[in-house]
């Protein structure tokens, strides 16, 4: 009896003792989660742009989870996204930000796109190392003493000498132009470096008009501008909805000059000519950072899989631009061997090679902010021609 | 001459639409005596429908906007009858309440059509010009239209039994209830009433400018302040009241900047108030 009883027990044991070692084993086999915080405005007018960071996140962790996870020495590790809404304001970014790192202990976050937010929540991410990957156009965003803050699209500090560039060597008959902005933060800063523009390539700015954010009615504003007679009224820094509004009131207020306006202008042609009305949004010329009719493999691979992922052609910059960031960042801690941000923050000025849908990931900017921590990427010219978009030129 | 004339022009234009969303947030406030902040959000819906209504299904444009004011009618019916009658005499109850429905409307509209802008494809010929102002026919149509929303309405509120009830009830409820006026009828009666020119200011605007859930925002307020500005609770000040800040809004903006709109906007409201505190209209 006492010998069965034996055997039972020791039986017993040694399924207990297989059990936690194939357990134990399955647990170190399995990938760590990796967790990538988001930050960006996922709620009001510019959750187009919020909607767009996710989206392009998305994609990216589920391409590098779909292959187990991205490996970092002997680790491999699977993406969690942590989306938080911002709503374009600076109080929900620090928000959102301290819930990023100190309750969910993230290492990277991705956006924002409001510089009111990212400025805001610098002064959580930059003291505790954690890495961010935003786009917004404040030139205070990038700084000496901010190294964990990298600039993924060009601002119109990069963009506006190529598009205003454009517009002198295409368009000589143009001698003078208005600006139009909102009247905020983004819209002087935007204004500002297309001012300069002008200025350097000899186009006389005549006015600089802007507006507050919910405006809808600009026949006041078109009033004012119609009455200067400008050879080219110029949109800096306005979304997609107010352009195409302003585009179809001034053409109905009897302004027949050229229409442009910045890369960002314009997210979705089929709906920007929706807005501004075929015969009105005709000849209206804009930069984008992003071709979505390009032959690139990579980038025609991205297309595809995006419109069947969201069913929705891919129009905007954003989605491929924090694809495009999220897929980088992976790469830089592969390469580096680490999640140290010290490491991956070198490593990502140092992967040129590295292509993406809009081209390499190259920084720079040592001249204008005193680090390389902006990305340099594609620009192109459009154009809307019998209600589609036609690329122009690249210009970069 | 046309310098002055096109701010003057473009500032009618604005003003009447102002009026429209006012009329209907002050009958509202004169019969039931209620703030409802939802108010900018019926007109969003109602601008909504009417979208779905012409490009989806290809309804005639005016046909979807009386449909919408219909649909806004029966939706108004029920968030009176739900949510607003049980707390009635909880004025703050009601005012809280109200913000929180326009936050959920929002965000039901933002979860069910996306954060897009949109527009409806105008009905109307091409802008023209006239002696060298130009007028935009979806504009001018809107004014046209809206003038006959408010004709109906007062000649609603004057000659027939209901309005008469209604003018009652906004002057006296415990009075009108003696004479047998049925209270909560009139009350329900005058909320979808609210809602159903909400809705056409909506579909109105839907031509002219863009469709999208954050739309309800900026109106209302301006609604608000036309109903502070002519007196509140009273019709004939709130038509005043809204063709005032149209045309100060277009003149400060052509003129000043439209930076400075909203400001001079406010400041002449402030002036007005200090001077006459129960609007321009109002009853003392």
């Amino acid at each position: 009896m006492k010998d069965r009883s034996s055997s039972k027990a020791k039986g017993f044991v040694a399924i207990v003792l297989t059990s936690l070692l194939i357990f134990g084993l399955y647990a170190l086999a399995a990938a760590e989660t990796f967790k990538i915080g988001i930050i960006g405005p996922l709620s009001g007018p510019a959750s187009v742009w919020g909607q767009q960071i996710v989206r392009g996140a998305e994609m990216a962790s589920e391409e590098i989870n779909a292959k187990g996870g991205f490996p970092v020495g002997n680790e491999k590790y699977t993406i969690k996204l942590i989306p938080y809404d911002d709503k374009y304001k600076g109080p929900e970014g620090l928000t959102a930000a301290n819930k990023l790192v100190f309750d969910d202990k993230v290492k990277v976050i991705l956006g924002s796109i409001s510089s009111a937010s990212i400025l805001a929540f610098q002064v959580v991410t930059e003291p505790n190392k954690v890495l961010v990957l935003c786009n917004s156009f404040s030139h205070q965003v990038l700084d000496t003493k901010k190294p964990y803050t990298f600039r993924i699209l060009m601002t119109s500090l990069e963009k506006a000498p190529l598009e205003v560039g454009w517009v002198a060597k295409n368009k000589p008959n143009i001698k003078n132009a208005v600006t139009w902005a909102p009247n905020d933060v983004s819209g002087w800063d935007v204004t500002k470096h297309y001012l300069k523009a002008f200025k350097d390539n000899n186009i006389n700015v005549l006015l600089s008009e802007y507006y507050e954010r919910g405006t809808r009615d600009f026949y006041p504003i078109l009033t004012r501008i119609k009455a200067k007679n400008p050879d080219l009224l110029y949109s800096c820094g306005s979304p997609p909805g107010d352009v195409g509004l302003m585009v179809k009131q001034a053409r109905e207020m009897g302004i027949k000059c050229m229409i442009m306006g910045h890369a960002g202008s314009v997210e979705d042609p089929e709906k920007f000519v929706g807005i501004a009305g075929k015969k009105n949004a005709e000849d209206y010329t804009y930069g984008t950072d992003f071709n979505f009719e390009s032959k690139e493999p990579k980038a025609v691979q991205f297309i595809e899989k995006y419109v069947k992922k969201y069913s929705r052609p891919c129009y905007g910059y954003v989605d491929p631009c924090f694809y495009d960031a999220t897929m980088a960042y992976a790469y830089a801690a592969h390469k580096a061997g680490s999640l140290d941000a010290d490491k991956v923050q070198e490593m990502l000025k140092r992967i040129p090679e590295y292509e993406g849908v809009m081209g390499a990931f190259k920084f720079s900017g040592k001249e204008d902010y005193g680090t390389d921590q902006q990305r340099l990427t594609t620009c192109f010219i459009a154009q809307i021609k019998d209600g589609k978009q036609v690329i122009l030129s690249q210009v970069r | 001459m046309e310098q002055l004339f096109q701010p003057l022009i473009n500032g009618l234009m604005a003003g009447f639409i102002y009026v429209l969303v006012a009329l209907g947030l002050t009958l509202v406030f004169s019969i039931m005596g209620i703030i409802n902040f939802a108010h900018g959000e019926i007109y969003m819906l109602g601008a909504f429908v009417t979208y779905i209504l012409t490009v989806s299904y290809r309804v005639n444009f005016f046909l979807s906007m009386v449909i919408a004011m219909g649909v806004m009618i029966l939706l108004g019916l029920l968030i009176e009858r739900i949510i607003f009658r049980p707390l009635r005499g909880h004025q703050l109850n009601i005012l809280v309440i109200s913000l929180g429905l326009a936050i959920l409307l929002q965000n039901l509209a933002l979860i069910a059509w996306g954060p897009d802008d949109v527009s409806i494809p105008s009905p109307y010929p091409e802008a023209i010009e006239v002696l060298g102002i130009n007028l935009s026919m979806e504009r001018l149509a809107a004014v046209v239209i809206a003038a006959i929303l408010i004709t109906g309405l007062h000649l609603f509120l004057q000659f027939s039994r209901s309005g008469r009830a209604m003018r009652a009830v906004s002057q006296d409820p415990e009075a009108a209830s003696l004479q047998g006026v049925p209270i909560e009828r009139i009350e329900s009666l005058s909320f979808g009433l609210g809602c159903a020119l909400a809705a056409a200011a909506g579909g109105l605007i839907g031509p002219i400018f863009v469709i999208s859930p954050f739309i309800g925002t900026v109106p209302v307020m301006k609604a608000f302040v036309v109903i502070i500005l002519g007196g509140l609770g009273s019709i004939p000040g709130a038509v005043l009241g809204g063709i005032i800040l149209g045309v100060t809004e277009s003149f400060s903006a052509t003129f000043v900047g439209a930076i400075f709109q909203d400001m001079i906007g406010f400041f002449i409201i402030l002036l007005v108030l200090i001077l006459k505190p129960s609007g321009l209209l109002g009853y003392e």
